[in-house]
């Protein structure tokens, strides 16, 4: 049973002391509470816009999805437990990706081309180290030549875990696929990308 | 060079551990027996020891590659302020 508005609520993690703050806070008034989640999601916000760029294809799209699931996540917050708030958060911006595309039915996720496209938007966090220019010379045509060559549903598990840094668990929850599902996608998915990469001479 | 059977079969059950191995990931941890075994066929698969290398490679070089493909810091900065004129609007 989901705890109420305001309740007083014992965890043993700094997340669920956050959200201690915000039913606390609840109680208070609602400008608090906001105020009390807007701190609690914002060291989230790059790994869901990270996931949702997957989701999506477009940077524009992903900013608009992320937005959305923060709304909705604040109205679901009396029925979340604290536990996992990643997860959580994973879930409902899964949730609501698929509402919005059930709704305006956009093109398909997942086109590596578009994907490609946007990257002088998404890709801009820093300035490229001399490290980074040489490896991407190096690295950048045979990557996308071998990420590119997946099945989608290949390809959205390696970009989440292994270029994004999600765990199974958070992968897991953003596709709505088993934690098992997601191992064995990872491992064929890696298994043809490292292949490619050993044809192509990178792997000697 | 010829494989012995014996080998063969610790090759393919150590191949399949491989991934979770290098991974530690918390949903799928090996038991520490499990983990041992990896470590002490590594020691002696060349092979192996290559496949590891390659993975390892391979994971470095998407994570680099992810690193420059990350959200920037005027998508972030604009998330957070559509955030809070929401909430602004949610506690009015």
């Amino acid at each position: 049973m989901p705890p109420q508005a305001g309740a007083v609520i014992i965890h043993p993690t700094a997340e669920g002391a956050i959200l201690d703050g915000m039913q606390a806070a609840g109680t208070a008034s609602g400008r608090d509470r906001g105020s009390a989640f807007s701190e609690f999601v914002q060291p989230e916000i790059p790994v869901l816009l990270r996931v949702a760029y997957t989701l999506t294809g477009s940077a524009a799209d992903a900013e608009d999805l992320v937005q959305e699931t923060l709304i909705r996540a604040y109205r679901a917050l009396d029925g979340f437990d604290g536990a996992h708030p990643r997860a959580w958060l994973l879930t409902i911006l899964r949730h609501t990706s698929h509402n919005l595309r059930r709704r305006t039915r956009p093109d398909l996720v997942g086109e590596w081309d578009t994907l490609t496209d946007f990257r002088p938007v998404f890709g801009a966090r820093r300035p490229p180290t001399p490290d980074d220019v040489v490896l991407s010379d190096v690295l950048e045509a045979d990557l996308d030549s071998a990420i590119a060559s997946l099945d989608e549903k290949f390809r959205a598990v390696l970009v989440l875990v292994d270029v994004h840094g999600l765990t199974y668990a958070e992968c897991s929850q953003s596709l709505g696929i088993p934690v098992g599902t997601v191992m064995s996608r990872l491992s064929r998915a890696r298994d043809r990308v490292r292949r490619r990469l050993r044809d192509s001479g990178r792997f000697s | 060079m010829s494989m012995s059977l014996r080998q063969v079969v610790a090759c393919h059950r150590n191949r399949r551990r491989l991934q979770r191995f290098l991974d530690r990931d918390p949903a799928a941890p090996l038991s520490s027996t499990e983990m041992v075994e990896v470590e002490h066929h590594l020691s002696q698969c060349e092979r192996c020891t290559g496949l590891a290398e390659e993975y390892r490679a391979l994971h470095w070089s998407l994570q680099t590659w992810g690193s420059v493909l990350g959200p920037d810091d005027e998508a972030v900065r604009r998330v957070r302020e559509a955030l809070d004129r929401a909430l602004e609007n949610e506690g009015d």
